[in-house]
């Protein structure tokens, strides 16, 4: 395929090299290339119709879809921001959303203004729509917006440019080796990074992606194999889920894939060997990367089977240093915080330059992970700088949770922290000093629901007489952690 | 406990107003993630004292299909 400047032009590439090919497989439906690029097409006279301009905001929901992907791509040919979002997200959070966001057309129904449900938008298209003779967006315009959490509860909305976008792919294609002979299982939220990102690379490619929701169906993904699927993405979480549901009996349907890529939090060496004796000829890579500089360093758990406790190596395309706080290079072997350039890296944080500031700094993404470089080239994670937590590969700040946790009247303060557990690699528990009653978990996750998305909610409630302060008044989380870490047996 | 409606409402900590019937399934509510799937099928094999292999795991898509396996193995 010929280089392009855009994924969608390569889309559009595709369609005209390969119109049959079936790009997307949902549940019983399919669409082949050129049946795509019409909804595409339709989609996009439908958005310029309802006077959508190029750098407008279209925020829609990112449940797998065969219309998600021809909304996603509609809103990029035509020079719009695609702001893809979680259907399953409360009505609290997602009003605050839209109102960030303002955007100039919502196919997301939210209290504020209930317009377009799909339903009554597909009435309206017309797929027999003529070509459109809108240029294709240039690479520095921005193409996504990506929603991650924040420390005050406000989301970030991370920028990605038609560029960014565009060097995740290479660098991701680079390592796992896609052709477009590749049968791809999306099993990935498709308004997160990692998933929008498969989609893209499958797409792009000329391959074909299927879209599963979830890990909770493993006889999906045996079907999918047994028809061919060559591939398959995944968050360590979703891949215990299948264990503990399907013991070793994924094994030999696993063993048929050419590859499988991990990604979204981490997974320990033991994990790795593991998976690597199982499968032994399959290609099973692992990244490491944040929605604001995709994935940026890759390992294979064959090839790096020294060096399984590593991150792995940055990709050629990007530069990963270990710096300290005044952002000088670290020798190997010390801990510095992690920074990564390139052009995968986002231009900034929609409407938030000060945030934006704070984490561009000199050309460098601060990341927040703290790391070594080794002698080998590999990258070791050495934990966070701050108090970030991972709940099945989706980061949550316990400020948000503990902000929530207050607005009870019960509470005098609380305090979150996350631990390991098997299955989502971390657990949320929340400490509490209650000024009056003490409230039952039962009644605290119904507390918290109306506010939280539910993997926010804590698991464990615990009610203490005191929390650890710094004398700055900042609140001692890892104090918390150390100790409840000691009490375990 | 009454019935499997009831079971699920509890493991996933459903107000006790949830609507669930046999057409139930995981994307009608938010709570039924693959945890919460894991959650109710060990919440299963403990009040019905069954064990359910993978091989009938694997079926297990709607409230009316837990019934029927409850049905086989009781």
């Amino acid at each position: 395929m010929s280089p392009s400047s855009s994924i969608i032009h390569s889309f559009f590439q595709v369609i005209e090299e390969k119109p049959n090919k079936t790009a997307i497989i949902w549940k019983e439906n399919s669409l082949s290339y050129a049946e795509l690029g019409q909804w595409v097409k339709a989609y996009a006279h439908y958005f310029i119709a309802k006077g959508v301009y190029r750098g407008d905001r279209i925020l829609f929901h990112g449940q797998s879809s065969l219309r998600f992907s021809a909304i996603y791509l509609a809103c990029h040919r035509i020079g719009a921001v695609a702001v893809p979002v979680d259907a399953r997200m409360t009505s609290v959070e997602r009003n605050a959303l839209y109102l960030q966001i303002n955007p100039a057309l919502s196919l997301f129904p939210t209290t504020l203004e209930a317009n377009f449900p799909f339903e009554d938008l597909e009435q309206d298209i017309d797929t027999r729509q003529p070509e459109l003779i809108n240029p294709f967006p240039e690479s520095n315009e921005i193409a996504d917006i990506l929603f991650t959490t924040g420390t005050t509860g406000s989301r970030k909305g991370v920028q990605l440019s038609h560029l960014n976008i565009l060097a995740g792919v290479r660098n991701s294609n680079e390592f796992i080796g896609n052709t477009h002979d590749d049968k791809e299982i999306i099993p990935l939220p498709l308004y997160h990074a990692f998933g929008l990102r498969r989609l893209r690379v499958n797409l792009m490619m000329g391959a074909t992606a299927v879209l599963e929701e979830g890990f909770m169906f493993p006889q999906r993904f045996f079907d999918h194999i047994s028809d061919g699927a060559t591939g398959l993405c995944m968050v360590p979480t979703g891949f215990q889920v299948m264990k503990k549901l399907m013991k070793d009996h994924y094994i030999p349907y696993f063993q048929k894939l050419k590859y499988i890529e991990f990604g979204s939090m981490p997974m320990s060496a033991a994990q790795k060997r593991d998976l690597a004796e199982q499968l032994s000829s399959t290609r099973i890579c692992m990244h490491y990367g944040l929605t604001e500089v995709a994935a940026n360093i890759f390992t294979e758990f064959h090839d790096d089977a020294a060096h399984l406790d590593t991150l792995g190596k940055p990709s050629p395309n990007v530069e990963v240093a270990i710096m300290n706080e005044s952002m000088t290079p670290l020798p190997t072997g010390e801990i510095g915080e992690i920074m990564v350039k390139g052009s995968i890296q986002t231009p900034g944080y929609w409407n938030d330059p000060e945030r934006s500031h704070q984490v561009l700094v000199d050309g460098w993404f601060r990341t927040g992970d703290l790391g070594i470089h080794k002698a080998s080239g590999h990258i070791q994670m050495k934990g966070r700088n701050d108090d970030v937590m991972n709940i099945g590969g989706k980061k949550e700040f316990p400020q948000e949770i503990e902000h929530q946790i207050l607005q009870h009247p019960s509470v005098q303060d609380c305090a979150c922290i996350s631990l390991e557990n098997d299955l989502t690699g971390e657990q949320i528990y929340a400490y509490i000093i209650s000024r009056s009653e003490q409230l039952t978990k039962y009644e605290w996750v119904h507390f918290l629901r109306e506010s939280l998305d539910s993997y926010k909610i804590p698991t464990k409630f615990n009610y203490v007489d005191s929390i650890p302060h710094a004398h700055t008044g900042k609140k001692k989380r890892k104090a918390l952690i150390t100790k409840k870490a000691q009490k375990k047996p | 406990m009454n019935n499997i409606e009831e079971l699920i409402r509890q493991t996933l900590m459903l107000s006790p107003d949830a609507q669930i019937n046999e057409e139930t399934c995981p994307k009608d509510i938010p709570e039924w993630d693959s945890l919460g799937h894991i959650n109710i099928i060990t919440a299963i094999e403990d009040e019905y004292d069954i064990e359910i292999t993978t091989e009938k795991i694997v079926k297990l898509e709607s409230v009316a299909h837990f019934k029927q396996i409850i049905e086989e193995l009781s």
